[in-house]
C-alpha cells in the first residue's frame, strides 16, 4: 500500500512539474523535468545492486541472559555495492521455545555503500528460555519506497535466559535443609565423607584444608573426601506445567542455595521421548547453568508423577526437594 | 472484532499501553521499549538536513536572481547565508536554544529594519525595479522611472536585502524541510520563487535549479521512506508502533548513509541535467516546443492586472509629457506641475500655436515610430524660406529646457532652420542633436505664411509613405467614413471630425487599459471612446490617411495664448521688433512662459498639397480651456498619507508639511466620527428606552385588569423590587411575608391567596384577587416611597 501510495505521490509531483513546464514554456524546467523523471531508474538501479550485495548478522553481547534484565540483540548488515540503502526493511520474530508467539518485529536500517550499519535492539525477557530469533524477511526498497526487492539470506540466532540471580523463590528453608528429620543431605561438606588427613599439596582447595588441625600440629593439613552420591540431595523438577517459569524460577533458586550452602545435587526432570528421568548431577553453578539449557531443549513430558516414584524407590532413605506446579504457582516440597 | 479491537485500542494511549503489556505476557518479550539512539551519526545527519536547507535556500535565491536576470554580490551573500546556516544547525541539537536563535534573528531583522530603513526599502525598490525590466520586456510595457531607491548604490542595498530574505528563509526551510521533510510545503515555496521569473519567460540558471531539486528528490526520499526516523532529538528514540501483530521499529536514519545518498542525488541531478542541457539547446527547444496557449491566456489577464496593479502606485502611472509614440500601455497619465520648457516669445495669435519634437509615421498597436530618411527638411523649410523671400512677418522664439530631455528638438511649424545652425537636421523628422536639459536656443519661424509652395519633387514620396494604414483598422475606418459621410475633398472635413469626436467620445487622462493583441486605434474609436489628446490625434491621423490624406501623428507641446498670459513674465528691458515684426503683436513686450505637462500635446498633422504640412486639432476641449487647470491640484489625503510614508525621511521640509496637513485632516475626520459615535449612542438609548417604556406599559395594562394576572404579576414585580434592593432575603413565600410584613398589614393572607392562585386547583375569587392586587399595590407605593430618585431609576430601567 505505501509502495502505491508513494507512486501517486511521485506521479502527482512529476506530472504538477511536468505542467509546469508546459506552462511556464521553460528549457531549464524540462532538462530538471527529465532529471526527475529519470531519477526512479537510478533508484531502482541502486535497489537491486544493493540487494544482491547485502549480508547480515545477529548477536547478543551473551549467550546466557537474566530473565528481566535488557539485553541488546544486534542487528548488523554489511552492505558491499556502491549504492547507500536508505530503506532495507528487516522483519524478525523472537520466540521463547516455552511461549511460541506469531508476532513479528519490523525495524527499518539504513546503511552506507561500502560500509557497515548495526541496528541495537534492546530486548527485555520476561520468561526463562529459549530464545530464538529467526529473521522472517529482509526487503530492500528503493529510494522513492516504489520498488522492493527481498534477500533471501536470512539468519536464526537462539540465545538462554535463566533466573535472575538475585530471585530466590525456593521455600525451603536453610534450617530444613539441616533438618535431622528430613535427610535431605549427610552431614558431610559437599555431599561425601572425610576418607582421610594429609599434608597440603599445592594446588588443594583452600576449603579443604583442616584449619584446626593444622592449626595444632603447625602444618598445613588438608581433608580427604570419597564420593558419596547416595547421600546428596535430589531435586526433582516437574515441568509440564503452566506455571513452567515459576518451576524454573524455584529449580534454579533451590539449586543456587544448595551450592551456595556447599551441598551438590541431581537435577532429576522427565523430558519427553525419554522413557528414563534425565539425572544431572550438579557440584558446581556452572553445572547449574548446563542443565537449564537441558532443561529448556526439553519437551516438558507428563510422565513426571511416575517417574517420582521411580525415583523415591530409587533414592529409598532420602529426601527429595519436589518442584511441581498447582494451578500457576510453582510448589516446593519435600517428599 | 478482534482487529477491530486492535485498531480501536491503537487509537488510545492508555489502552496501547495496556495492550502492549498484556502482548508481552503473552510473548515473554518488550522490545525496543528502552530503545535509545546511538548519536554517532547525529552530526552527520544534522549536516545533511543542513546541506538540504542550504540547496533549497540558495537555489531559491539565485534562482529568483537568475530568473529575473539580476546581478549581485553572490559571494557576500552566500558567505552570510551558510554562516547563518551553520549557526542555526548547530543550535538544532537543543530545542530551547533553537527557539531562542529564531527570537533573536526575528528580533534582529526588525531591528536592523528599523534603524536601516532606508536601506532596507532602497534595497526592494531596487529588486522590484530590476524585476520590472523584466515583466516590461514581455509585456512590453512603457518605462516608468520605477519605486525610488533613497541610496542609489544598488551593489550595497541588494545583497543587504538579499542576506536578511536569505536568513528568514533558512528559519523557514529549516523549519518546514529542516526537522520536518514538508516536501509539499517547501517545494511550493521553493519553486514559486523562481517560477515567478519564469512566468516572465526569464532564464534561471541551471545550477540554482538542480540544487533546488536535488533538495526536493532528497527530502521525497526521506518522506517516502517514512519508518526511519529524522529527528535529532536522540534522547527520546522511542518511536514504536503497534499494528496487528507487528512491531515498528523507527531508528534514526544512518548518518553516512544519508550524507551517501544525498550525494549520490546531487552528482545524478547535475549529471542528467548537464547531459540533456547538452542535447536540448535552446534553439532545438524552440523549434520543437510550441508555446503553452494556457500560459498565453493568461498572459493577458496577467498583464492587465499588473499594469492595473501597478498603475495603483504613483510611481508607476506613466508621466505626462512626451511618450515618444507609445499608445495604450498605461491606463492612466498623471501630471506633475514641474516646468519642463522655459519659452520666450511675442504673442501675436490667440490661435493655439505649436512645438513639435516627435513625429509618428509608421503606426502599429504598440504606438507610433519615426522611420527617419524618407524625405528631407527641405519641404518644412521650404515654406518659411518662401515666407522669408515673401518678407512676411516673422517670430523670434528662445527655448529652453528645464526638466526635459527629447531626441528631437521643439520646433514651431514653419521655422527657418537656417536661424539654428547648432540643430543639425537629417531629415524633417530626425535631427542630429539631442535636447537635453539645459538646452537653449532661438529661432525665427513664421506663424502664419501665406504662401504656395512647389511641392513636385516630394508629392509623390510624401503620398507614399503617410497613407500607411494597417489592414485590421482601414476596413472599419473606411466603414466609419462612409457612415459619417467624410470625404476626402470636403473642406469641413476637419471641423466634421472634431465634431465627431466632441459628441462621441470623453476626453479622460484615465483611458484605461487597452485589452492585450486589441489594436489602439479600433478599441479606441469602436469600444472605449475615452481617451487623450494622443488617442485622438492617432485615431485622426488613420481616418485622415483612410480618407487618401497624408498624415502624421505629433507629439509636442501647445501654446496657448490664455494660459501664456496668465503666467507670463514680461521682458522689459527687450525690443519688442526683435521679437515680432508684425501688425498684430497681443503684447507689448516679449514674454517668458514655462510649459509643464499640462501643455503637452499630441495633435495630427496632415500634409496640403502646395502648403506643405498643417497641424490639425482634433482632441475635444482644446478651445475651452481653464487656466486654472494648469496648477497643481490639492493633494487627497489618501495621497498624502501614501507620501507620507513612500517618501519618509527624504524631505524633512515637505514632510513636516504633509503631517500638518494630515493632521488637519485628521481632525476633521475626528470630528466626524464623534459626530457618529455620538448618533449611534443616541439610537442605542432611544431604543432602550422604548424597550422599557414599552415592558412597562405591559405591565400597566396587565396591572389594570385587576385580576389573577395582575396579583401574579404585581407580585413578580415587588419581589423583584425587594430582591433588587437587597429587602429580601430569600426568593420564598415564606421570605416573601416576612420582607411584606413591614408595608402591609396582614402579609400571610397575601401570600396565601398568591400561592392559592398558582397552586391550588380552586382559584380565589376576583373579588378576592382585587383586594389582594389594592393590598399589593399599596405595598408597592410604599417600597417606591422609601427608594431614591436614582434607585427609582434604576428600578425603572432594570426591571
Amino acid at each position: 500500500m505505501d509502495k502505491i501510495n508513494n507512486f501517486i505521490y511521485y506521479l502527482i509531483l512529476l506530472l504538477l512539474f511536468g505542467f509546469c513546464t508546459y506552462f511556464l514554456h521553460s528549457r531549464c524546467l524540462l532538462v530538471i523535468f527529465v532529471a526527475m523523471v529519470a531519477f526512479p531508474l537510478l533508484s531502482y538501479i541502486a535497489m537491486k545492486s544493493a540487494a544482491n550485495k547485502l549480508t547480515l548478522t545477529l548477536s547478543t553481547d551473551d549467550m546466557w541472559n537474566e530473565k528481566g534484565k535488557e539485553l541488546i540483540l544486534k542487528l548488523g548488515f554489511k552492505n558491499k555495492s556502491l549504492f547507500p540503502v536508505i530503506n532495507c526493511i528487516v522483519t524478525f520474530g523472537v520466540e521463547n521455545r516455552f511461549y511460541p508467539n506469531d508476532n513479528d518485529n519490523v525495524i527499518s536500517l539504513s546503511i552506507p555503500a561500502k560500509g557497515e550499519c548495526c541496528a541495537e535492539i534492546p530486548i527485555t525477557p520476561i520468561y526463562n528460555g529459549l530464545v530464538n530469533i529467526k529473521i522472517e524477511d529482509v526487503e530492500i526498497r528503493d529510494y522513492l519506497n516504489i520498488f522492493s526487492r527481498k534477500n533471501i539470506k536470512s539468519s536464526d540466532y537462539h540465545f538462554f535466559v535463566i533466573p535472575n540471580a538475585i530471585s530466590d523463590s525456593s521455600e525451603i528453608k536453610r534450617s530444613e535443609l539441616y533438618s535431622e528429620d528430613s535427610l535431605l543431605v549427610t552431614k558431610n561438606a559437599n555431599g561425601t565423607q572425610i576418607d582421610g588427613i594429609r599434608d597440603y599439596i599445592i594446588g588443594d582447595k583452600l576449603k579443604n584444608i583442616h584449619w584446626k588441625l593444622s592449626a595444632k600440629k603447625q602444618d598445613l593439613l588438608v581433608k580427604e573426601y570419597s564420593d558419596n552420591n547416595e547421600e546428596s540431595a535430589i531435586l526433582l523438577a516437574e515441568l509440564y506445567s503452566p506455571a513452567i517459569d515459576d518451576i524454573i524460577d524455584n529449580v534454579y533458586g533451590m539449586g543456587r542455595q544448595l551450592l551456595k550452602e556447599g551441598y551438590p545435587f541431581t537435577l532429576a526432570f522427565a523430558a519427553a521421548g525419554n522413557e528414563q528421568l534425565t539425572k544431572i548431577c550438579i557440584t558446581e553453578k556452572t553445572g547449574l547453568r548446563d542443565s537449564m539449557e537441558k532443561i529448556f531443549l526439553a519437551y516438558p513430558s507428563e510422565n513426571d508423577k511416575a517417574s517420582l516414584y521411580a525415583l523415591r524407590r530409587e533414592y529409598a532413605g532420602s529426601g527429595i526437594i519436589y518442584i511441581h506446579g498447582d494451578k500457576n504457582k510453582a510448589v516446593t516440597e519435600i517428599v | 472484532m478482534k482487529t477491530l479491537k486492535k485498531i480501536i485500542v491503537l487509537f488510545s494511549k492508555r489502552a496501547r499501553l495496556k495492550f502492549k503489556k498484556d502482548d508481552s505476557k503473552r510473548t515473554g518479550f518488550i522490545i525496543g521499549e528502552s530503545l535509545k539512539q546511538k548519536n554517532n551519526y547525529a552530526l552527520l545527519n544534522l549536516l545533511t538536513r543542513s546541506l538540504i536547507v542550504l540547496l533549497i535556500t540558495l537555489g531559491t535565491l539565485d534562482g529568483f536572481m537568475s530568473a529575473f536576470n539580476i546581478e549581485y554580490d553572490m559571494v557576500s551573500v552566500f558567505s552570510a547565508i551558510i554562516l547563518v546556516n551553520i549557526i542555526i544547525m548547530l543550535s538544532q541539537i537543543n530545542p530551547m536554544l533553537r527557539l531562542l536563535l529564531y527570537a533573536l534573528i526575528i528580533w534582529k531583522a526588525i531591528e536592523y529594519y528599523s534603524v536601516n530603513a532606508d536601506v532596507m526599502r532602497s534595497g526592494i525598490n531596487a529588486l522590484t525595479n530590476m524585476m520590472y525590466d523584466l515583466v516590461r520586456v514581455k509585456f512590453k510595457l512603457p518605462e516608468v522611472s520605477g519605486f525610488e531607491e533613497i541610496i542609489t548604490d544598488r551593489s550595497f542595498t541588494v545583497p543587504t536585502v538579499l542576506i536578511s530574505w536569505g536568513i528568514l528563509m533558512l528559519v523557514f526551510f529549516w523549519e518546514s524541510c529542516g526537522r520536518s521533510m514538508n516536501i509539499i510545503l517547501t517545494s511550493i515555496f521553493s519553486f514559486m520563487v523562481p517560477a515567478m521569473g519564469l512566468y516572465f519567460d526569464g532564464e534561471p540558471e541551471l545550477l540554482p535549479l538542480i540544487c533546488l531539486t536535488s533538495a526536493w528528490l532528497i527530502m521525497a526520499s526521506v518522506k517516502f521512506n517514512g519508518k526511519q526516523r529524522f529527528d535529532i532529538s536522540a534522547k527520546k528514540q522511542q518511536h514504536i508502533i503497534q499494528w496487528g501483530n507487528s512491531q515498528y521499529i523507527g531508528r534514526l536514519i544512518n548518518g553516512k548513509a544519508f550524507i551517501q545518498f544525498a550525494m549520490l542525488i546531487i552528482v545524478f541531478i547535475s549529471c542528467m541535467a548537464g547531459f540533456v542541457d547538452a542535447i536540448i539547446t535552446q534553439e532545438t527547444y524552440n523549434a520543437n516546443v510550441p508555446e503553452s496557449e494556457i500560459k498565453s491566456d493568461t498572459d493577458i489577464a496577467v498583464r492587465d492586472l499588473m499594469i492595473i496593479g501597478f498603475s495603483k502606485y504613483k510611481n508607476f502611472e506613466i508621466k505626462g509629457s512626451i511618450s515618444n509614440g507609445q499608445l495604450g500601455q498605461y491606463s492612466s497619465v498623471s501630471l506633475d506641475y514641474e516646468p519642463d520648457l522655459e519659452i520666450t516669445y511675442l504673442p501675436s495669435t490667440f490661435e493655439r500655436e505649436y512645438l513639435k519634437t516627435f513625429v509618428g509615421t509608421d503606426y502599429s498597436s504598440s504606438g507610433w515610430e519615426t522611420n527617419a530618411g524618407i524625405c528631407d527638411l527641405g519641404i518644412t523649410n521650404k515654406t518659411a524660406a518662401e515666407a522669408k523671400n515673401a518678407g512676411q512677418p516673422f517670430n523670434k522664439m528662445r527655448i529652453k529646457s528645464v526638466g526635459l530631455s527629447v531626441k528631437t528638438p521643439f520646433l514651431p511649424y514653419y521655422t527657418d532652420i537656417s536661424t539654428v545652425p547648432e540643430m543639425k537636421y537629417i531629415n524633417d523628422v530626425s535631427f542630429e542633436k539631442k535636447f537635453v536639459q539645459g538646452d537653449e536656443y532661438e529661432l525665427i519661424y513664421y506663424r502664419e505664411p501665406d504662401v504656395k509652395i512647389d511641392d513636385s519633387g516630394y508629392k509623390d514620396e510624401i503620398y507614399n509613405k503617410y497613407l500607411g494604414v494597417p489592414d485590421e483598422n482601414r476596413e472599419k475606418i473606411t466603414q466609419l467614413c462612409s457612415e459619417q459621410g467624410w470625404e476626402k475633398d470636403d473642406p469641413e472635413l476637419e471641423e466634421k471630425i472634431a465634431d465627431y469626436f466632441e459628441k462621441n467620445f470623453k476626453y479622460t487622462l484615465k483611458p484605461g487599459l487597452v485589452p492585450w493583441h486589441t489594436d489602439f486605434v479600433n478599441y479606441f474609436l469602436f469600444e472605449n471612446k475615452e481617451g487623450l489628446c494622443a488617442h485622438f490625434a492617432t485615431a485622426g491621423t488613420l481616418i485622415y490617411r483612410c480618407l487618401g490624406i497624408p498624415a502624421r501623428y505629433v507629439e509636442g507641446y501647445a501654446l496657448d495664448y490664455p494660459l501664456v498670459m496668465d503666467e507670463q513674465k514680461i521682458l522689459e528691458e527687450e525690443d519688442p521688433q526683435n521679437w515680432y515684426n508684425g501688425t498684430s503683436p497681443l503684447s507689448p513686450r516679449p514674454v517668458t512662459v514655462e510649459l509643464n505637462d499640462f501643455s503637452a500635446h499630441g495633435w495630427v498633422e496632415i500634409y496640403k498639397d502646395g502648403y506643405g504640412w498643417v497641424p490639425v486639432e482634433l482632441t475635444p476641449g482644446a478651445d475651452k480651456l481653464d487656466v486654472n487647470d494648469n496648477k497643481k491640484p490639492d493633494e487627497k489625503l489618501s495621497d498624502l498619507v501614501v507620501d507620507y510614508f513612500m517618501f519618509a525621511g527624504k524631505n524633512e521640509g515637505e514632510k513636516q508639511e504633509k503631517i500638518e496637513r494630515i493632521k488637519n485632516d485628521t481632525s476633521e475626520m475626528v470630528l466626524y466620527a464623534v459626530i457618529g459615535i455620538v448618533c449611534v449612542l443616541i439610537l442605542v438609548a432611544f431604543l432602550k428606552t422604548a424597550k422599557i417604556l414599552l415592558k412597562h406599559i405591559k405591565r400597566l395594562i396587565v396591572f389594570s385588569k385587576k385580576n389573577s394576572d395582575s396579583v401574579i404579576a404585581m407580585y413578580g414585580y415587588i419581589m423583584d423590587i425587594l430582591l433588587y434592593s437587597k429587602k429580601l432575603n430569600g426568593i420564598s413565600h415564606k421570605d416573601m411575608s416576612k420582607a411584606l410584613a413591614a408595608y402591609m398589614r396582614s402579609p400571610d393572607i397575601v401570600v396565601q391567596t398568591v400561592e392559592e392562585i398558582l397552586y391550588s386547583p380552586e382559584k380565589p375569587g376576583s373579588d378576592v384577587c382585587e383586594n389582594t392586587f389594592i393590598s399589593l399595590h399599596g405595598a408597592l407605593e410604599k417600597i417606591l416611597a422609601e427608594c431614591g430618585f436614582v434607585e427609582k431609576i434604576r428600578i425603572l430601567t432594570k426591571l
